[in-house]
């Protein structure tokens, strides 16, 4: 039974003190985490703080240089460009956590009821998910888009639908590889019914897998909220987003090529922090998945 | 494997009527008057009537459905409101810049990823391989249409060697046509380049451990050959999966960067269709992406069972 265990580590059961231990060593999740945890930051900050009030627009400011009182200067509109990066960074972070708990919350159970019951029902899951998998969130966008018109709550459901599918794959995944286990046949000796088996063996045991994805996935939901707001689907102003800066700076290009950097390395500092900080997790709690990517 | 592929042909022609079925559902039931939502809230009644009358939105939603779908078996993708042209022309105009777009970034990425792969692998754990790894590490992470913006800027407006954007058109001006699509092309292909380059290394890492790997260097075959022969073969497959994955990355990515180059493709069309809410240009180009999304799946799933005989049991 230890062996089991050492092989199928959870969160609850395993050895915590040493994956804390190991986390110290692990390069990939300092600077994931360091990173992820910046962008944390400058986001709920951006809720009570920002050197300036981003939804005046003061003209006669337009495009200052970096200097001590705009720390990055001011755009076309004379907005201060750091704070905008930090509502950004708040509106990234939103839309990408609600976006993966819908898929999650939606994903999970679907993947479960698709490896506990065999036959027409774990069909239907696994098409249905194939289904929603041929809409990329773009397209789930522009469809929203043309009905409702743009908005953020449109990216999130958007990207929130493209993840399902994601969520429900990695569930079964992981229910599936631990279907016929020894655990699992005492429990249901024991009595117990396929939900609370779920619920008591099932769920711990791929919480790890699940953890990882949702890291991986969280990266992928600021790149995608980025993209649609880039495009006008997402954000609209007077809220501030990379995407929408970036779609701002790109008029500006040719004066204020500055304007266009900041955004952008903003979105590449989380989406890389939150890669990073996956490919550590993944390390650190599941030993078996361990990848040879540095 | 004969079983296998009508079992999945079944499953394609199933996918493809849902999603026509979601698309429809979205576009044309949910709104209630398709008409009120084209022409906006200010219309006068008899407009809204005669674009009723015009989209025979008079008819049952049911007869409208399977109108639509044996309308599109045929190649008639309904007459678009704002141009009044058959939206299939339009489409078919518009083919014509997407898709050596995406194929062109398609091509860039697998010959750009394969060669950096495989010689990362061959020098797994130098500092080479650790390098070209972050690279692409921070590959996957800038979004194109950043690249897009950056290129324009270096290119475009500080050395004017390429345009800035635009499309000319590939009777009017060929050579123009194939530069207009250089950066378009290149902003495409980097990101979907890194997270190749990276599948290619760690499969080609998990493939040399194999024990056919050293059964080939015994029997006398040299590194090189064995690497490319037996490694290199083998460890396409995930690539393949994964390039079969990035598809629908490809298509989004195309929308996006056609908007950022203001290329005359698909992608801009679909984005003319909302702003000029044009509904039967966005419904008929939407499933078009989406039909050609749940193809090339069904491609990649076959060719996969084509190459692995395992993976026909479980369909």
């Amino acid at each position: 039974m230890n062996q089991e265990l050492q092989s199928y580590p959870s969160l609850s059961t395993y050895d915590e003190v040493s994956i804390w231990k190991k986390a110290l060593h692990s390069r990939s999740f300092l600077v994931g985490a360091l990173f992820a945890i910046a962008i944390l930051v400058a986001g709920i900050g951006s809720i009570f703080w920002t050197p300036y009030a981003i939804d005046t627009l003061n003209v006669a400011n337009r495009l200052k240089p970096a200097s001590s009182d705009y720390w990055l200067g001011t755009d076309q509109y004379g907005r201060d460009i750091f704070s905008m990066l930090m509502v950004g960074a708040r509106t990234s972070i939103i839309v990408a956590l609600i976006a993966v708990g819908i898929g999650m919350l939606i994903g999970v159970p679907l993947g479960l009821i698709g490896a506990a019951r065999k036959g027409v029902l774990e069909e239907l899951v696994m098409r249905t998910n194939d289904l929603i998998f041929s809409f990329p969130a773009l397209l789930s966008a522009v469809l929203i888009t043309s009905i409702f018109g743009p908005g953020t709550i449109n990216a999130v459901i958007a990207i929130g639908i493209f993840n399902i599918p994601v969520f429900a794959r990695v569930a079964r995944g992981g229910a599936l590889s631990l279907s016929g286990r020894e655990f699992l046949l005492a429990a249901r000796l024991s009595g117990k019914g396929s939900l609370l088996i779920t619920l008591e063996h099932v769920i711990p045991n791929i919480a790890n897998l699940l953890i990882v994805q949702a890291t991986i996935q969280l990266s992928l939901a600021i790149l995608s909220e980025a993209g649609l707001s880039y495009l006008g689907l997402g954000a609209q102003p007077p809220m501030a987003s990379w995407g929408r800066m970036l779609f701002e700076a790109q008029t500006m290009v040719a004066f204020a090529p500055q304007l266009a950097l900041y955004p952008g390395l903003a979105i590449i500092l989380s989406v890389l922090g939150f890669n990073l900080l996956g490919d550590g997790l993944r390390d650190l709690l599941d030993p078996k998945m361990r990848r040879r990517v540095a | 494997m004969l079983w296998f592929a009508f079992l999945r042909l079944i499953g394609l022609m199933t996918t493809l009527l849902a999603a026509s079925l979601v698309i429809f559902v979205v576009l044309e039931v949910i709104p209630g008057d398709p008409a009120e939502v084209m022409l906006g809230l200010n219309a006068q009644a008899d407009t809204l009537a005669a674009l009723r009358a015009e989209l025979g939105l008079n008819a049952p939603v049911y007869t409208r459905y399977i109108n639509w779908v044996l309308g599109m078996l045929h190649g008639d993708f309904g007459v678009s409101y704002t141009y009044s042209v058959p939206v299939a022309e339009l489409i078919g105009e518009r083919v014509q810049v997407s898709l050596p777009l995406a194929s062109g970034a398609l091509i860039l990425s697998t010959a750009l990823a394969i060669p950096i792969g495989v010689y990362s692998a061959r020098h797994h754990g130098k500092i080479i391989d650790t390098g070209i790894m972050a690279v692409a590490q921070i590959g996957i992470a800038v979004p194109n249409f950043w690249i897009a913006i950056l290129m324009v800027y270096v290119f475009a407006i500080v050395l004017r060697i390429l345009p800035s954007g635009g499309f000319p058109g590939w009777d009017e001006n060929f050579f123009g046509s194939l530069q207009a699509l250089l950066l378009p092309v290149i902003a495409l292909a980097l990101p979907q380049a890194s997270i190749l380059a990276r599948v290619m290394r760690s499969a080609l890492l998990d493939v040399l451990h194999e024990d056919y790997i050293r059964t080939a260097r015994a029997k006398g075959l040299s590194n090189k050959a064995t690497l490319w022969r037996h490694g290199v073969r083998n460890a396409l497959i995930p690539v393949l999966t994964i390039l079969g994955l990035q598809f629908s990355f490809l298509i989004a990515g195309t929308v996006i960067i056609e908007n950022a180059f203001y290329l005359p493709g698909l992608g801009r069309l679909i984005f003319q269709g909302i702003t000029q809410r044009d509904l039967i240009v966005v419904k008929s180009s939407v499933m078009l992406l989406v039909a050609l999304t749940i193809i090339v799946t069904f491609l990649v799933d076959i060719a996969y069972a084509a190459i692995d005989p395992r993976l026909r049991r479980r369909p």
